[in-house]
C-alpha cells in the first residue's frame, strides 16, 4: 500500500497516478476537488467509484474517502480528505452511483453535499425532527426538505423490502406508480435505517 | 465495530449480510491483513477460495429457486429447492456451518474444508443442478417471463458501476478475482462469463456459468487446501480488501489502533452498490407482476445494505 502526502494536482496533465504494483493507492486530497477529480478518474481512467464514505479524524475533522477501481491496472485509488465545514463537494451530480452514499454520511455525520439535492433519509415525522435520534455525532446544518414525510398519492402504491419488522419503517421502500397491470414508475427509496454494524462495541 | 479485536469483530461482519459471510469476511480479513502486513499461509488462501465459491454456488442456485417462484413454477422451484438444500448441506458437512460462518479469521481460515466429503458430493448435487437448469431453459413459459424483462442497459450498468452478476449480465465484465488477484487465493483467474442483454434471463445465464466456473475453481483449489493460520503483524494502519461475493464487489475499509484494535470499519457488500439499479430495471416496459421476478434475478439483501 502506498500513501503519499502530496496532493495530487489537477491540472492540463490530468491526475498524476503512481505507475507501479501497488494494489492499493492511498492519496491524500483537497476535498474541494474531490468532484473534480472523481470525474476525471471516470472520463479519463476509466475508473469506477466502488465507495464513498467518512471517518472520524484523529483531530476531530471528517475524513472523507473516496474508493477507485482501476479494474485495468489492477488496483484501487483512494481519495481521502480532510473536510472543514458541514458540506463536501457533490459526486452524484457527476457519478450517479454516489448518491447512495452521500446519503449515508449525512445519515451518520451530518455533513451533505453542498447541493440542493434532497437526501433519502429514514422517514420522520415532521413535528419530531429535532428529537430524532442520529447515528452522527455532528450537528450540521438540516434542511427542513430532509425531514417532510414522503407522501404517495393517486394512483401509487408502496410496498416495504425485507422482513417486516415490528416497528419503523423498512430499510427500502418501493413506490409503484401504476395503470392496471401496467407499471408507469417506480421509485425505490433507500431509508437508511443502518443497523449500526460498524459500530458495534464503539464505547 | 470500533473498540473491537479484529477477530472477535469477525463474528458480526459475517452476519451483517449473512448470505454473503464468507464474501465479506475475506474483503475485512484481508483489509486486517493489509493494515497489519500479515501473510495468510497458503494452504489457508486455498481454503477461503474453496468457501467463497461454495457461497457463490448455493446463491446462484437459491436465486434461480426464487425465480422460479416467481415465475409460478412450482416445480421447478421445488426441484432448484432441493439441490439448494443439498449445497447447505454440503456446506455443512464440507465447513460446519451450513452459512459457512467461522470459517474465515484475520491471518487465515478458522477451518480447513472436508476435501472427501467436498468431492464426494459436489459433483451429484451438480448433476441434479445442471438436469434442473436444462428442464428451465427449454420451459416456454418460464424462459417467456425472463426475456426482456428488467432489462439494465450495459450504459446503466457502467453509469451507476454496478458489479457482480447483475452487472456481467449487461455487458461490464468485472470480476475482482480477475481484476483485481490478490495472489493464491485468485489463481487460477476463473473465466468471467458474460451476456449482453442485461434482462432476468441474461442474468440467470450469468449464474449457471458461474456455477460450471466455480466447481472448476473449487477442484483446482481443493488439492492444497488446508488449515493455517498467521499471527497479525504488531504495526497496525489502514487498509482495504475486496472479494467477489455472489452479489459481486464486496469492500472493506479498517483502521485500527495502536494496540491493534478497530478504530473504523467500514462495510460495502455488493448490495449497497447494486439495488441503485434496481428502480431502473423495474421501471422501464414492465407490468406489475414483473417486479418479484426482477427482484429475484438480482439477488440482493436489504441486509446487506442496512448494515
Amino acid at each position: 500500500m502506498t500513501g503519499r502526502e502530496h496532493p495530487p494536482a489537477l491540472n492540463g496533465d490530468g491526475l498524476a497516478l503512481l505507475p507501479g504494483n501497488d494494489r492499493v493507492q492511498i492519496e491524500r486530497v483537497d476535498t474541494a476537488q474531490l468532484a473534480a477529480l472523481s470525474h476525471e478518474l471516470w472520463t479519463e481512467h476509466g475508473a469506477r467509484l466502488a465507495d464513498l464514505f467518512a471517518e472520524d479524524g484523529p483531530d476531530g475533522r471528517l475524513v472523507l474517502r473516496s474508493v477507485y477501481a482501476l479494474d485495468s491496472e489492477s488496483r484501487y485509488l483512494v481519495l481521502e480528505g480532510e473536510l472543514d465545514g458541514d458540506r463536501f463537494p457533490p459526486l452524484s451530480d457527476l457519478d450517479p452511483a454516489a448518491f447512495v452514499e452521500e446519503c449515508e454520511i449525512y445519515e451518520h455525520y451530518g455533513v451533505r453535499p453542498d447541493n440542493n439535492r434532497r437526501l433519502n433519509r429514514v422517514l420522520v415525522s415532521p413535528h419530531h425532527a429535532d428529537r430524532f435520534p442520529r447515528l452522527g455525532r455532528r450537528e450540521g446544518r438540516r434542511l427542513a426538505a430532509d425531514y417532510e414525510p414522503h407522501v404517495v398519492s393517486g394512483e401509487a402504491f408502496e410496498f416495504p423490502f425485507g422482513p417486516v419488522r415490528v416497528a419503523g419503517w423498512e430499510s427500502l421502500y418501493m413506490g409503484l406508480v401504476t395503470t392496471g397491470e401496467e407499471v408507469l414508475d417506480l421509485y425505490l427509496f433507500h431509508w437508511h435505517k443502518h443497523r449500526g454494524r460498524a459500530s458495534v462495541g464503539r464505547p | 465495530m470500533a473498540g473491537l479485536d479484529p477477530d472477535r469483530a469477525t463474528f458480526f461482519v459475517e452476519r451483517a449480510d449473512g448470505l454473503s459471510a464468507i464474501g465479506d469476511t475475506l474483503a475485512f480479513c484481508r483489509a486486517v491483513e493489509m493494515a497489519t502486513g500479515t501473510e495468510v499461509p497458503n494452504a489457508a488462501l486455498h481454503s477461503r477460495a474453496v468457501a467463497l465459491e461454495l457461497e457463490r454456488i448455493y446463491n446462484h442456485a437459491a436465486a434461480i429457486a426464487a425465480l422460479c417462484q416467481t415465475t409460478g413454477l412450482s416445480v421447478g422451484q421445488a426441484r432448484s429447492e432441493i439441490v439448494l438444500e443439498q449445497l447447505l448441506r454440503l456446506n455443512l458437512a464440507a465447513f460446519a456451518h451450513r452459512y459457512l460462518f467461522d470459517v474465515i479469521a484475520p491471518g487465515g481460515v478458522r477451518r480447513a474444508p472436508a476435501i472427501e466429503q467436498i468431492r464426494g458430493l459436489l459433483p451429484e448435487i451438480l448433476d441434479e443442478f445442471r438436469y434442473v437448469v436444462n428442464a428451465l431453459l427449454i420451459t416456454n413459459s418460464h424462459v417467456d417471463r425472463l426475456e426482456a424483462t428488467g432489462v439494465v442497459p450495459a450504459e446503466d450498468a457502467h453509469r451507476l458501476s454496478l458489479v457482480g452478476p447483475v452487472a456481467r449480465a449487461s455487458g461490464e465484465s468485472i470480476d475482482v478475482r480477475r481484476d483485481h488477484p490478490t495472489g493464491v487465493g485468485d489463481e487460477p483467474a476463473p473465466l468471467v462469463p458474460a451476456q449482453a442483454a442485461g434482462d432476468v434471463l441474461a442474468r440467470m445465464r450469468v449464474m449457471v456459468d458461474e456455477v460450471e466456473e466455480s466447481a472448476q475453481l473449487i477442484e483446482a483449489h481443493l488439492a492444497d487446501a488446508g488449515p493455517g493460520c498467521s499471527p497479525l503483524g504488531e504495526e497496525p494502519g489502514s487498509g482495504l480488501g475486496w472479494a467477489e461475493s455472489p452479489r459481486g464487489e464486496a469492500l472493506a475499509w479498517v483502521s485500527l489502533t495502536g494496540d491493534g484494535r478497530i478504530a473504523h470499519a467500514r462495510l460495502r457488500p455488493a448490495s449497497v452498490r447494486n439495488w441503485r439499479a434496481f428502480d431502473d430495471a423495474a421501471r422501464a416496459q414492465n407490468v406489475f407482476t414483473d417486479m418479484p421476478i426482477i427482484e429475484a434475478s438480482f439477488w440482493l439483501t436489504v441486509a446487506g445494505f442496512a448494515r
